[in-house]
């Protein structure tokens, strides 16, 4: 166990550096910068490249990356250009919100998925196991910013329901947070339960083949108590690995689904960077996201070991 | 009894599947014959007019035909989703079956790079390629190949890393074949399955990433229609005429739930870890 | 009360009449009251507190309630005293004197002076600090103060106009201990204005809190102003509508029919005349074929001004000729060019270009442009033009506007104050942003806008505009189309609030610091 740990963060690692390489490079490949973005068309250029040169841009790109990656080492991870907020402290802020999104996503996820996969495959080739694996493949392939929009024309602005877009802190107003929470739980959500179902299924159907299954039954375990205590903890496994996979994937989510609900959180935080350019902000934020979806793959690896004993490392 | 039903179950939805890429890839050849109308024509004064016998899905903002622009963005997301996937097999297929056929350290930096680049969240990935290639549907093309160039890297890296363990590969290798030989005429022919499965459903992806894009501006350049564009443009206006936005959003789920469908199916045919 | 007026009306008459009209209705109905919260829905966050280094109008918007400027905009850009009382100019025409308005306290406590108006000025003309306002005040040699209460300012040349130069919160009077003498930031966001900074939490809200130390006796009324930015236009009027906000900026124009047939008596909504700006197309004289004056005009003449004002505005603008609306003093009777087709196609011919050409548009990706362009685009078709449209996001698109790297460019210009704003710039030579006029190269142009500039009596400086806005539409580089309307709605509980035209929440006489909640 040690020595894989050990192998998989010095990938982890590299990982890492290659990605903030990656991440620099192409940052800076984008034409435009965080000038042409606060300045627009209306301002002469003499008082564009004073600004540029204050602030650092006309330097070799070699020297911005050292500099930057020497500070973020140290944990520092710059200043915004256009907020003149430390990346940190913003990340600070923004990260909270978009968990607390993916996880309320994650929640709707398997909240569908579970009952669904498992009815499914136990009356497996059923009407039921038709439908239920109709509306996941329709999860699965409503593209969320679509079904975004439709939940706001439907229940905000046809029905009145619930608020169309807004962040509101739990600690605020809780009721108003889960109000605000639904619809883009619900958007984000949907896709993954779509992918999850499948998994669920597939797990189920394969554990109910499995030998200890019969014996259980034949032993006189009504089935509902054979699913709860046997089969369902093996069948969750290869759903696991499948949500950890799919954080990355969430992630992504979020930062359409955040632009649709105008939640302050991470995803507009990148968007909004590329399009003014914020270097700063924009390296910190997609570096610490892609290192945050890494970490969590490598939590449900291991997560998996521990839980698996079939399953071996070396 | 049974299994008759079952193997009904998983035929229909192949066929709903096919007949649904059939039905996308009939109207993106056949978009002059069905369109009807030209996507491009504006009559301002027949704005957002609802649905009617002469304009099937209504018109657009700019008095365009709503049924004609989203048969052409079937043309225009067929050609993003077969460009793109034949852009990634070509980077990606050879980038796996190497790594997984030479190992070593090769195989561990090329992976790590695709870790690496797996690890951004696809959207945000193509936002900023995009940007960086300027606008137009081919840099669309270029950001969604090099997005999905790792899955079909790592689907290829594991079908070599199996192969190689097969008896045959084994004896090719002691009746004198060369490392290439062996790779091109042995390990290869037998690893298309999965590539191809991972392929298709990648066209689904395709399909989502470039309307996606178009939805955030960065994608399809107006006028052409491109579905997600479409959606975009019809957030001012879903308000006050819902068709605008309806419409190129039903005809995004229902391509990518026919990929979705084929995929599996083909899944279930083609790989027969999985044939029970 | 205020309801009884037909909206239909009130949307035919100019904004003026307009704010007249809301104002004393709804002030004299009731005596005002202090406290209460005024949420307001704006279109997007701000980018940062420093009232100088932007150049969006979200920070003219946002910030006014928080910082002030010598002099001020009416609720029609009249000019008004704000920090300075009155001012005065040298027989010479290079020496402008300003008298300060004495008891001005910072939101610190401290008494604003001249140094620190001498201090902003300053700041704004350093070229390392990026200031939007620097481009308008480069005519000023030196600043000095003479005492507390006086600023003088030396211009390198007469400029008859100068005092609208320091009318707008890029132009903001901020104390030097607000800025980080190392890295030339605002540090913490002081100024004179009502309201005082509280809080910001970035894509979230903005919060001022009710200053109260302000100069004005008793004002302003309300406690708390929270400027939350939300970019879907639909979302921001339904949350208008179901009471989540308490003013709106920016209604959809293609929701005003609709609002206008259908009054509700929970809110109301506000068209600003001229409050969209103006639309223009800019060919660029330095690129085939457009260094040809026929195809230039062929250009203009297959332009439909009509349609491309409609879809800039959806509805809501008048073609135009200039860059003022109608509704503006400054709009001057020019005739303006008819479109014709046929006139088009036989200048295409005439040029040697009888079957038409290809030629590219940069369209940025934003503030309805795209729209625009594709409007453009179709009727170019008619006469054979093939434009490619190449949207480009806000960034990528500036810069290739900046370097000149377009065939074809369209932008909105913001409603003006005065002619020297609207021309100069765009149109001289030295005015910073010539590629604006697509490199428009005319020696009369130059004397012409100098002449204007240096000139103060409005009827010769009349005579002079009138000039110039007929040689750029001859020259036809700077197609200007259209001029739009904005629209802003409040909730009927808010009284007292008149909309300014360019869209400032707060100003002296109008806006958020005379409104207040009725109970």
């Amino acid at each position: 166990m040690i020595p894989y740990l050990q192998t998989r963060l010095a990938a982890l690692a590299l990982v890492l550096l290659l990605m903030s390489m990656i991440v620099f490079s192409f940052v800076h490949l984008i034409p435009g910068d965080p000038v042409e973005a606060m300045l627009g068309v209306e301002v002469d250029a003499s008082t564009k490249q004073g600004l540029r040169h204050a602030l650092g841009f006309d330097r070799p790109l070699a020297a911005q990356y050292a500099l930057w990656i020497g500070r973020a080492l140290r944990g520092d991870l710059g200043t915004s250009v256009r907020t003149n907020q430390r990346v940190t402290a913003i990340l600070a802020e923004k990260l909270p919100i978009t968990l607390g999104l993916t996880l309320a996503a994650a929640g709707v996820g398997l909240a569908i998925a579970l009952p669904a996969g498992v009815v499914a495959a136990v009356r497996r080739d059923s009407l039921v196991d038709l439908g239920a694996m109709g509306i996941a493949l329709a999860g699965v392939s409503i593209p969320s910013f679509w079904l975004g929009v439709m939940l706001i024309l439907l229940f905000s602005l046809h029905w009145r329901l619930l608020p169309a877009i807004g962040y509101v802190p739990f600690a605020r107003d809780p009721l108003g947070a889960l109000r605000h929470l639904v619809l883009p739980a619900v958007t984000l959500g949907l896709g993954l339960a779509g992918a999850l179902t499948r998994m669920v299924r597939s797990g189920v159907l394969e554990e109910l083949g499995q030998d200890y299954v019969r014996t259980a039954r034949a032993k006189g375990l009504r089935a509902g108590a054979v699913i709860a205590r046997h089969v369902l903890r093996n069948a969750l496994l290869p759903t696991l690995t499948v949500l950890g996979v799919q954080v990355s994937v969430l992630l992504g989510g979020a930062v359409i689904t955040e632009q649709i609900f105008a939640w302050p959180g991470v995803g507009q935080l990148a968007v909004q960077a590329v399009l003014s350019r914020d270097y700063p902000v924009l390296q910190g934020t997609i570096l610490v996201v892609a290192a945050l979806a890494t970490v969590i793959q490598l939590l449900v690896d291991l997560a998996y070991a521990l839980m698996d004993p079939r399953v071996r490392y070396t | 009894m049974k299994r008759r039903w079952r193997a009904l179950l998983r035929h229909r939805l192949a066929i709903v599947g096919g007949g649904l890429t059939a039905a996308l890839v009939v109207a993106a050849l056949g978009a002059p014959l069905i369109a009807r109308d030209d996507p491009l024509g504006m009559h301002m004064a027949a704005s957002l007019e609802p649905p009617s016998a002469q304009h099937w899905f209504g018109t657009d903002q700019f008095g365009r035909d709503i049924w004609a622009r989203v048969v052409y963005g079937a043309r225009l997301s067929f050609g993003v989703g077969l460009l793109s996937m034949l852009l990634a097999t070509a980077a990606g297929l050879p980038l796996g079956a190497a790594a997984g056929y030479l190992g070593g350290p090769f195989d561990a930096l090329a992976m790590r790079v695709m870790d690496a680049v797996l690890a951004f969240p696809a959207i945000l990935l193509a936002i900023g390629l995009v940007a960086a290639l300027g606008p137009g549907t081919g840099s669309g093309i270029i950001a969604i190949g090099i997005v999905y160039v790792p899955v079909v890297a790592r689907v290829s890296r594991a079908a070599v890393l199996a192969r190689c363990r097969e008896e045959y590969v084994d004896a090719a290798r002691a009746l004198g074949e060369t490392d290439w030989g062996v790779l091109t005429r042995h390990v290869l022919p037998n690893c298309l399955a999965p590539v191809l499965v991972q392929v298709t459903v990648g066209f689904a992806s395709a399909i989502v990433i470039e309307a996606g894009l178009s939805f955030l501006g960065a994608g399809t350049p107006p006028p052409a229609p491109s579905w997600g564009g479409m959606l975009n443009e019809a957030r001012q206006y879903m308000a006050a005429s819902p068709c605008v936005a309806v419409f190129p959003g039903l005809a995004i789920s229902i391509a990518v739930l026919g990929f979705n469908l084929l995929g599996d199916a083909m899944r279930d045919v083609l790989d027969p870890r999985l044939r029970r | 009360m205020r309801r009884s007026v037909h909206p239909w009306l009130l949307a035919a008459c100019s904004a003026l009449v307009v704010c007249s009209l809301a104002l004393p209705l709804s002030t004299l109905a009731q005596t005002p009251v202090r406290g209460g919260t005024v949420i307001v829905g704006v279109q997007s966050d701000i980018p940062h507190l420093d009232p100088h280094r932007s150049a969006l109008t979200i920070t003219y918007v946002a910030l006014s309630p928080l910082y002030q400027t010598l002099v001020d905009l009416g609720p029609n850009l009249e000019l008004r005293p704000l920090l300075a009382t009155s001012w005065k100019v040298s027989p010479d025409g290079l020496t402008w004197t300003f008298a300060l308005r004495r008891g001005v306290r910072f939101h610190n406590g401290r008494e604003l002076t001249s140094r620190d108006v001498k201090f902003s000025i300053e700041r704004i003309l350093n070229p390392k600090t990026g200031a939007r306002g620097r481009g308008d005040l480069s005519v000023v040699d030196s600043i000095a103060t003479p005492d507390p209460s006086t600023v003088q300012f030396r211009l390198k040349s007469p400029f008859g106009v100068f005092p609208t130069k320091l009318a707008t919160t890029y132009q903001a009077i901020i104390p030097a201990e607000a800025v980080d003498p190392a890295t030339n930031q605002v540090t913490k966001a002081i100024g004179t204005g009502p309201f005082q900074f509280a809080e910001w939490k970035t894509n979230d809200h903005l919060a001022l809190r009710r200053f109260d130390r302000y100069w004005e006796p008793g004002r302003p009324y309300l406690d708390e102003i929270l400027i939350k930015p939300i970019p879907d236009e639909t979302v921001r009027l339904t949350a208008l509508q179901t009471g989540d906000i308490t003013l709106a900026l920016d209604v959809p124009q293609v929701r005003l029919a609709e609002l206008f047939r259908r009054p509700s008596p929970d809110y109301v909504i506000r068209l600003v005349r001229g409050g969209g700006g103006q639309g223009v197309v800019i060919l660029n004289t330095r690129r085939k074929p457009f260094d040809n004056l026929k195809v230039r005009q062929a250009v203009a003449y297959a332009m439909n001004k009509r349609e491309l004002t409609d879809a800039a505005f959806r509805g809501w603008g008048r073609p135009v000729n200039q860059n003022f609306a109608p509704s503006s003093p400054w709009y001057l009777p020019v005739k303006d060019r008819p479109w014709d087709v046929a006139k088009a196609k036989q200048l295409l011919a005439e040029a040697g270009m009888p079957e038409g050409f290809k030629t590219t548009m940069t369209v940025g990706n934003g503030y309805g442009l795209p729209a625009v362009a594709q409007v453009f685009q179709a009727q170019m078709r008619r006469i054979g033009v093939d434009v490619a449209l190449q949207v480009y996001d806000i960034p990528s698109w500036a810069k290739r506007i900046d370097s000149g790297d377009f065939d074809i460019d369209n932008t909105g210009y913001f409603p003006k104050v005065d002619p020297d704003d609207a021309y100069y710039r765009y149109l001289h030579t030295n005015g910073g942003v010539w590629q604006l006029s697509g490199y428009l190269h005319n020696a009369e142009l130059d004397r012409l806008l100098d002449q204007g500039r240096a000139e103060s009596d409005p009827a010769k400086r009349r005579t002079i505009y009138a000039r110039v806005v007929q040689i750029v539409q001859d020259e036809a580089s700077m197609l200007i189309f259209g001029s739009g309307d904005s629209a802003v709605g409040w909730r009927s509980a808010l009284r007292g609030f008149a909309p300014q035209l360019i869209g400032a929440l707060s100003y002296p006489g109008g806006g958020l610091q005379e409104a207040w909640l009725a109970k």
